[in-house]
């Protein structure tokens, strides 16, 4: 059911691109990272807040769940420091991701999980899957539209960088201009994407699919479009340019979700080796990314690589474990 | 009520044994790691293949019923693997780094193209791992340097001049420095993190009927263990890079030594784990003059270093 809701999203969103329905897409999306903001910021905190037996009055809370998310909207949907971006998209990916946990039963995670990455290769990697149409139809109109999952590292490459340069500023504004204009479609298709994850519990994932597969290859038309504008752009800056990984943030939700599944329901060792596998898993996507130059789909890899050492680890490795630090043998 | 007190306790506890074991490693990773890229993938890297080789000693474990209860066996089963595993490192490292230097002579092959030909092909080489010593073959210059130089003026050089020299990306031993460090880390973090998670909930001391110095021991036991990995591990490479294979003895010998030496911790009385402990303290020391005369460290110069951060930081930018 989840699956169909997912693709049926994906569906949607293509043809919506596809007819240039901007204006509807972005509407959506600002709707969307509002409710996750404001509403489910304010669950999370209340939560928190009960757990941590402390006393908070409803004013308070109002006040500071406000200045919040006004925050979080204006640093992801407009210009902002890119670290605070960062961290506002990981908040709203873990919230996300924990929504899914608290609401559903454990084995359909893990049936998702795996579902979602199938359907993930599926659908980037195969000629007609609608993801790679996406890519395709944004690279023809030489868009960096899609890098959405909007997660990049550029900027922060690029602010590293450039300290030493005073004269390459300009080209780095220009490019940051580039960037984060992407990084605003991308972040409110991707809160669109979340919203619909709402109300059918699945299209999440999608958008998050949708952009990292747009994401790998929007740092080719990225540097096509600086450059194309003119600028004589140093080998340092694209170097920064397009040093800078665009990842879903779907990907991260449902990254997120696998860890806060191992963490709730087993003990830490579990959770420490699914955290490394999917850093392993990234990295060999990274990997293969570099040497395959397309659009590729992050999920996959990671999340079989997370699933396999999630039931391992569980199964075999916890009272090997468990049996030597119970007597502090150390190995 | 007495529940903040309690709280306050046990988190105390919990923060004493965490630090004690993983503050020297969190140093180390602070001024040695965080600011290169490269060297927290490789990192990463190590400490996944540590928990490969905790994987497949668990598998031989649950494998073999009858010697369940029998820990030594698997203990011994363990370190073999793990051995394995870092010297299985060494080689995919070596791999990974001819890997690294075609996709930098390429670059460079290819920097006489059309920039943007060659902006595509930094991004490839940037994003195949190389981080910010990846890109180009000028970042590959720099990088033999240890890659968090600035990139500025090695870029204009070498893409200019496009030689193909093989240039090494990284240095061996700050590599074996690091991949000790992941090791390290992981087989720490394995034999804590649980042990953390139960200090911090409400009662401790003991935790389930052992002596008092039980949460101690196993602190500093890991503590000791982070700094045995690094040396183990600077060793081994060292030793297969030179075909000294004969300091490869020290590292299994200390190896079962310090880990056969736990096996004392489980009687009841605090006073004889001091014999792990001291043992694996001894080893340390060993193995850390060993890997400084085999690295050629000037061990003055380093143990200066010790005491004046700024000498360090110059030293580990390698």
């Amino acid at each position: 059911i989840i699956l169909g809701l997912v693709i049926v999203m994906t569906i949607v969103l293509i043809v919506l691109y596809k007819l240039r329905c901007y204006k509807v897409i972005q509407g959506w999306l600002y709707v969307t990272s509002v409710l996750i903001l404001f509403f489910f910021s304010l669950i999370f905190f209340g939560v928190l807040l009960s757990t941590l037996n402390l006393a908070f009055d409803y004013i308070t809370m109002a006040v500071c769940v406000w200045n919040f998310g006004l925050v979080g909207q204006v640093a992801i949907h407009w210009k902002g420091p890119l670290l605070l971006q960062q961290m506002y998209l990981i908040f709203i990916s873990a919230l996300m991701a924990l929504v899914f946990i608290k609401f559903l039963p454990e084995w359909t995670t893990w049936v998702l999980l795996v579902l979602i990455s199938i359907w993930d290769l599926v659908a980037v990697l195969c000629p007609k899957g609608p993801l790679r149409m996406l890519v395709e139809t944004a690279q023809e109109r030489n868009e960096s539209l899609f890098p959405s999952l909007i997660y990049s590292t550029t900027a922060a490459y690029m602010s590293v960088g450039t300290a030493e340069q005073p004269q390459q500023q300009q080209q780095q504004q220009q490019q940051d201009g580039n960037v984060s204009s992407d990084l605003d479609e991308s972040g409110s298709h991707q809160q669109q994407h979340q919203a619909a994850a709402q109300v059918l519990n699945g299209g999440g994932g999608d958008g998050g699919e949708a952009g990292v597969s747009g994401g790998h290859d929007g740092d080719g038309p990225d540097a096509a479009g600086a450059g194309s504008n003119g600028l004589r752009v140093r080998n340092k800056a694209f170097h920064d340019e397009s040093h800078g990984v665009k990842l879903g943030l779907g990907d991260f939700v449902f990254y997120s979700i696998l860890v806060g599944r191992a963490s709730s329901a087993g003990d830490w060792n579990t959770t420490l080796s699914c955290y490394f596998a999917i850093l392993i898993g990234l990295s060999l996507t990274l990997l293969l990314l570099a040497i395959g130059r397309r659009a590729l789909p992050a999920l996959p890899i990671s999340i079989t690589f997370g699933v396999i050492f999630y039931f391992l680890t569980s199964l075999i490795v916890s009272p090997f474990v468990d049996a030597l630090t119970a007597q502090q043998f150390f190995i | 009520s007495s529940q903040p007190a309690s709280a306050a306790m046990t988190l105390l506890e919990f923060f004493g044994c965490s630090l004690i074991s993983f503050s020297p490693a969190l140093i180390m990773f602070i001024f040695t790691v965080a600011n290169n890229p490269l060297k927290i993938i490789i990192l990463t890297c190590s400490a996944f293949f540590w928990l490969l080789s905790l994987l497949l000693s668990s598998i031989v474990w649950f494998a073999v019923v009858p010697l369940r209860k029998q820990l030594v066996f698997s203990m011994v089963v363990s370190i073999l693997f793990q051995e394995a595993i870092r010297i299985a490192f060494y080689f995919f490292i070596k791999r990974a780094e001819e890997g690294l230097q075609k996709i930098a002579l390429a670059e460079d092959a290819s920097a006489e193209e059309t920039s943007q030909q060659s902006m595509s092909d930094n991004a490839t080489g940037g994003s195949g791992g190389g981080g910010s010593s990846g890109g180009g073959g000028g970042a590959a210059a720099a990088s033999s340097a240890g890659g968090s130089e600035p990139l500025t003026d090695a870029d204009q050089v070498t893409l200019t001049a496009g030689t193909g020299r093989p240039v090494k990306i990284l240095h061996l031993h700050s590599l074996s420095y690091v991949c000790g460090l992941g090791f390290g880390f992981m087989a720490g973090a394995f034999s804590m993190v649980n042990l953390l998670a139960d200090i911090s909930g409400p009662g401790s001391v003991g935790l389930g009927g052992e002596h008092e110095g039980f949460l101690l021991v196993s602190s500093v036991l890991a503590l000791m263990f982070v700094f045995l990995n690094i040396c183990w591990t600077v060793v081994t490479f060292v030793c297969i890079e030179d075909r000294r294979l004969y300091f490869l003895a020290y590292v299994w010998g200390s190896h079962l030594l310090c880990s056969l030496l736990t096996l004392l911790n489980s009687s009841a009385s605090p006073l004889l784990s001091l014999v792990p402990i001291m043992v694996s303290l001894t080893c340390a020391l060993i193995g850390l003059l060993l890997s400084l005369h085999l690295v050629e460290a000037n061990l003055a110069g380093f143990f200066t270093s010790l005491v004046s951060p700024a000498w360090m930081l110059r030293v580990c930018r390698r």
